[in-house]
């Protein structure tokens, strides 16, 4: 066994070759045998009679013999582990020897096989000190030693003895024995077991690098003179928590008082030690957030330094230091990723991007947005504000305008006016809130208030601390009063900030902040305490101080925007707080969110129903972009003109050759008459193409638009290198009819169920069911408007009565509503009784699929009871549900799929 | 007549893990029910006089992904740290931990093999053996007697012991 192992790591080869000393130590008249030896510790001499003695001598203990024997360095300190104790274990009287007079022994510390360690005051100057009594023989020049240690630089974190005095004791056996005695100043704090044993609630998520750079570096000094600790477990690592930031000290150094171990073991031993006590801070860090990989929390460079510094080839604490300050290897990781990306990844460049979500550069999100200023005007003012709209109309654009990006270098709107915190829910964040069974109404109100309001700060911070960063922001003078605020809000003992070398003040922030959350969210899964009691108060206070900390946010107002805030992404219980937000009137902060129709309940935590108008107003993006005179209605030409700047933007950003999508398009498409005939007569050139068709029929809907020029490009070849030309009407309308059709069939693919007469059926099959039953039915009326003269298009339903429907058929219309299939915002006067009754236009995009005309001549009217059969029954709502539908069931077989072979 | 030193040696704590069946499940087998009690024996006797005992499977992050998430790697590094590795060589997932054992020399020299004395010619046996030759402690346990018996738990408290007195004086 190589001698640079650790001897523990050879303990069953020493239990074997010392097991006659460990029988000698386990003598119930252990004293009496050791009497024999009469042990003078004066003049190193023993008897030569013994019975000891050529136990002794077996084990090197022996120096000398004659009459009378001495010992080695190794047997005194065997006998004096043997012989020197103190006389009660648990009582520190007469441990102090001739130094009693000076100090006053308060405690044992610790009785090691070096040393015994005693808390003292000092009886003059009433300050603590601790004493370290080293056993005789257990170190072999304690003076030189203890000069090698003055020349550490000053502010290592190594406590070092400010005095070396020497005492005398009296053994077991009643006879003197002069021990030397270190005398450390006391250190304040806990030690790193009782920090690593509590509940580390607050452990900020540099702590393991601040550890590994405060203890590596003082480790490093020890070793660059010669030194090395030699007992470094985790009762001799003190952690002061004071002044609000983390200091780590070593103290009970014990170089050149480890008896028989070997320098090299006794490096090699701290260099393990301090590997195992950083695994054992990112271990506990791992338990905390068990659902987070360590890397992720701890960040990419620092998870690769520390991976660096657990290597077996890394050996000393020079190179530990070194790790710690080379940032080459990032660097290098850096490049690596960046070729990674790029030869697998190419950065989008076509129109296939088009949710907002998918972007991952704000920069780009920012130059692709074309705000409808009367819309953008709504939107953005100070209130509380519901954006709805339909599928893909932009309410996730819109809200994220709102937002403060760092990465990007401008914004739609002032940050010095406007500061949006804005939350994707759809990426999940809140589905981990969801009010568990065994909750109470008023602990899943508390339980959520307090995660929401951790996460807008932690959020808030976040953006801020990026900001500054990035140069948007200018940085605070001083952090003082926001700290102070945090340290109330999150729970005891407070914030844990590390040094300033590991990360900014800002950043120690938003780290705690960070671990809060996540052991805000981990403590869900356990039964709950509720130990802090946050409302929208603690928000006002929260942005007020971070308005009074930055100087660029003195004036503006907080705007908290939760994107796609509906069910399922946002939890009932979660929107409820939401709600509560909103109730909380106050000129600092409002809330803003999008949600598809009828996802989000509107109902405070204490079950008051949000009034809109008064408590939020709902912005319904597709209801302003309806195209109607007066007040309500945006005139035709200045739809198409938006229409066409969106599509503008895009050629512009990805570097088209013309950016007038008509030059790509065409305009000279045939009249919605002509398509109405020839799709009434199932011609073969009943061909939907040029730009007032494409716009049209993506039905006020960005991406529905985005999604059908795409498409044409991609089926005529066109990219941004391409020549401009006119793409062939019959390009064109494969493109859209391709469009149509995946958008009807994706609709089985919406997960769910719904209760349809008593039976459980996938809610994705009824909605398509039901579609290509309303849709089938609108091309059979066009069908029968063969042969007139004027033909005329049916698009919509009409209720022709206000009675309620029944509850299956109401679910299915609230879902065809919600899913954006049919558009429920318009009301119309009939004529016959002069009542405004409810009117579901069918989207535009569903046109194709079904050859009809994209423009509503007419509608259908359904009684209740009619329509409640399209909802609930379509199978035979699409043969016997009116007359026109019951003769053409007569005349030919009715299915719901027949839309699919029309020409 | 009492021997203070054995107090001081008896404050020294180890950190111990004990190998062997499964405990979360008790068996229907009489035999492997045996050592699952013994197992837990062992341990709630130790943490009874102030040692930190586990379970490797206690200890194992059974979400860690990746390669590093796999247990045998993970208790090689978990066996690492403890002072004492007593394994009850008689489970599948024992014979693994037996088997990693008797090919680290840092690990055998801090563990001690216990197998029933039946299987002496064994191939686990010369695993066993193995792992002795890198400095593992072996001992043969005669069953059921010394289970039914308090003789193995002696055993380990003897081993125990002189750990503590390793650990002390030499």
């Amino acid at each position: 066994m190589s001698e640079s192992y650790p001897a523990f790591a050879r303990m069953n080869q020493l239990i074997a070759d010392g097991s006659d000393l460990l029988e000698l130590a386990s003598r119930p008249d252990l004293d009496s045998v050791l009497a024999t030896l009469d042990y003078d510790w004066r003049v190193n001499q023993a008897n030569a009679q013994s019975p000891l003695v050529p136990l002794f001598s077996r084990h090197g203990f022996v120096e000398s013999s004659g009459s009378a024997v001495a010992l080695s360095r190794e047997g005194i300190l065997f006998l004096s582990r043997l012989l020197v104790r103190p006389r009660d274990p648990h009582s520190s009287r007469n441990i102090l020897g001739t130094l009693d007079s000076k100090y006053e022994a308060k405690g044992i510390i610790s009785v090691g096989k070096n040393s015994i360690v005693v808390e003292a005051v000092h009886r003059l100057l009433g300050s603590r000190f601790v004493l370290k009594l080293v056993r005789p023989g257990a170190s072999k020049d304690m003076l030189g030693s203890v000069g090698l240690l003055s020349g550490l630089p000053d502010g290592t974190r190594i406590l070092k003895p400010i005095d070396l005095v020497a005492t005398t004791l009296t053994d077991a056996l009643g006879k003197d024995v002069e021990v030397q005695c270190l005398v450390f100043p006391f250190a304040e704090g806990i030690t790193f077991r009782e920090f690593l044993s509590r509940e580390n609630r607050h452990l900020n998520s540099q702590v393991a690098i601040a550890f590994a750079r405060q203890v590596g570096s003082a480790l490093a000094a020890l070793e660059a003179v010669g030194g090395y600790h030699g007992d470094l477990h985790e009762g001799n690592i003190i952690v002061d928590e004071r002044d609000a930031r983390l200091r780590f000290t070593i103290i009970d150094i014990s170089f050149d008082a480890m008896g028989s171990a070997s320098s090299e073991i006794c490096r090699n031993n701290d260099l393990s030690n301090f590997k195992q006590h950083v695994w054992r801070l990112l271990a506990a860090q791992r338990a905390a957030v068990p659902r987070s990989s360590l890397r992720k929390y701890i960040g990419t460079q620092n998870y690769r330094r520390i991976e660096r510094i657990l290597s077996p080839e890394t050996t000393s604490f020079r190179q530990i230091c070194e790790i710690l300050e080379d940032d080459r290897d990032y660097e290098a990781y850096l490049e690596e990723k960046k070729r990674f990306l790029g030869e697998r990844f190419h950065d989008p460049v076509s129109f296939r991007l088009q949710r907002y979500e998918e972007m991952t550069d704000p920069e780009m999100a920012v130059r692709l947005f074309v705000p409808l200023e009367q819309l953008m005007d709504k939107i953005q003012g100070f209130a509380n504000v519901y954006v709805s709209g339909n599928r893909g109309s932009g309410k996730s654009t819109y809200l994220a305008s709102l937002g403060f990006f760092p990465a990007a270098t401008s914004g739609t709107v002032d940050f010095r006016e406007i500061f949006g915190i804005y939350f994707p829910c759809r990426q999940g964040e809140f589905r981990p809130l969801a009010k568990r069974e065994e909750w109470s109404d008023e602990t899943s109100r508390a339980v959520v208030t307090n995660a929401m309001a951790t996460k807008i700060v932690r959020r808030t911070l976040e953006v801020i601390s990026a900001g500054v960063a990035s140069g948007r922001l200018r940085p605070a003078a001083s952090l003082d009063a926001l700290r102070a605020f945090l340290d109330n809000l999150v729970p005891r003992p407070g914030l844990v900030s590390v040094d300033l070398a590991v990360q900014s003040e800002l950043d120690n922030l938003v780290a705690s902040m960070v671990r809060v959350e996540m052991d805000e969210i981990a403590k869900l899964e356990r039964p709950i305490s509720i130990t802090a009691r946050h409302d929208a108060l603690t928000l006002v206070r929260f942005f007020e101080t971070v308005r009074q900390t930055f100087p660029d946010l003195t004036r503006t107002r907080f705007q908290i925007l939760f994107d796609d805030a509906g069910s399922p992404y946002v939890p009932t219980n979660v929107q409820a707080v939401i709600n509560d937000l909103m109730l909380s009137s106050n000129p600092v902060f409002c809330v803003k969110l999008s949600a598809e129709k009828l996802t989000f309940r509107f109902m405070s935590s204490d079950g008051k129903a949000l009034e809109e108008g008064q408590d939020y107003l709902e912005r319904d993006i597709s209801q302003i972009l309806f195209i109607g005179s007066g007040a309500g209605g945006l005139k035709r030409e200045e739809l198409e003109r938006y229409f066409r700047r969106i599509v503008q933007q895009r050629l512009e950003a990805f570097n088209y050759a013309a950016t007038d999508i008509v030059e790509y398009l065409g305009d000279e498409q045939i009249s919605h008459e002509k398509l109405l005939q020839l799709l009434s007569m199932r011609t073969k050139n009943a061909y939907y193409a040029g730009w007032t068709t494409v716009w049209n029929i993506a039905d006020r809907t960005p991406r529905n638009l985005l999604e059908l020029v795409s498409e044409i490009f991609a089926v005529a070849g066109i990219d941004k290198d391409t020549e401009p030309k006119v793409v062939s009407p019959r390009d064109q309308d494969r493109a859209i009819r391709t469009i149509s059709e995946k958008r009807l069939e994706s609709l089985s693919q919406i997960p769910g169920a719904v209760t349809i007469l008593g039976h459980e059926v996938s809610l994705g099959r009824r909605l398509f069911i039901t579609t290509s039953a309303i849709g089938s039915a609108f091309g059979m009326y066009l069908r029968a408007e063969r042969g007139r003269k004027r033909r005329r298009q049916q698009l919509a339903i009409e209720r022709n009565d206000l009675e309620e429907l029944q509850r299956e058929a109401e679910t299915m219309l609230e879902k065809l509503i919600t899913f954006g299939i049919l558009d429920g915002n318009k009301l119309q006067w009939a004529r016959d009784d002069n009542v405004k009754k409810p009117l579901y236009v069918l989207n535009r995009i569903y046109c194709p699929a079904f050859g009809i005309g994209y423009q509503r001549d007419e509608h259908l009217k359904l009684s209740r009871g009619k329509l409640e059969q399209l909802l609930v029954t379509p199978e035979r709502f699409i043969r016997d549900g009116t007359r026109l539908l019951r003769e053409a069931a007569a005349t030919h077989t009715a299915d719901l799929f027949h839309y699919k072979d029309q020409r | 007549m009492t021997n203070p030193v054995l107090d001081v040696i008896g404050a020294i704590k180890l950190k111990i893990l004990v190998f062997g069946p499964q405990v979360h499940t008790p068996s229907l087998v009489e035999r492997e029910a045996k050592f699952q009690n013994k197992r837990m024996e062992i341990r709630a006797k130790l943490e009874a006089l102030g040692h930190t005992v586990k379970y490797a499977e206690d200890l194992v992050d059974a979400t860690i992904g990746g390669p590093e998430g796999n247990a045998v790697f993970q208790e090689i590094v978990i066996m690492l740290e403890y002072d004492l590795i007593v394994t009850l060589v008689e489970s599948p997932g024992s014979i693994v931990e037996a088997t990693v054992i008797a090919t680290n020399p840092k690990l055998a020299a801090k563990s001690v093999l216990f197998q029933d004395q039946a299987y002496s010619g064994g191939l686990v046996r010369q695993c066993c053996d193995n792992a002795v030759d890198l400095g593992a402690h072996f001992d043969t346990i005669s069953y059921p007697d010394d289970l039914d018996q308090c003789h193995l738990y002696g055993k380990v408290l003897k081993r125990v012991s002189q750990i503590q007195k390793v650990k002390f004086l030499l």
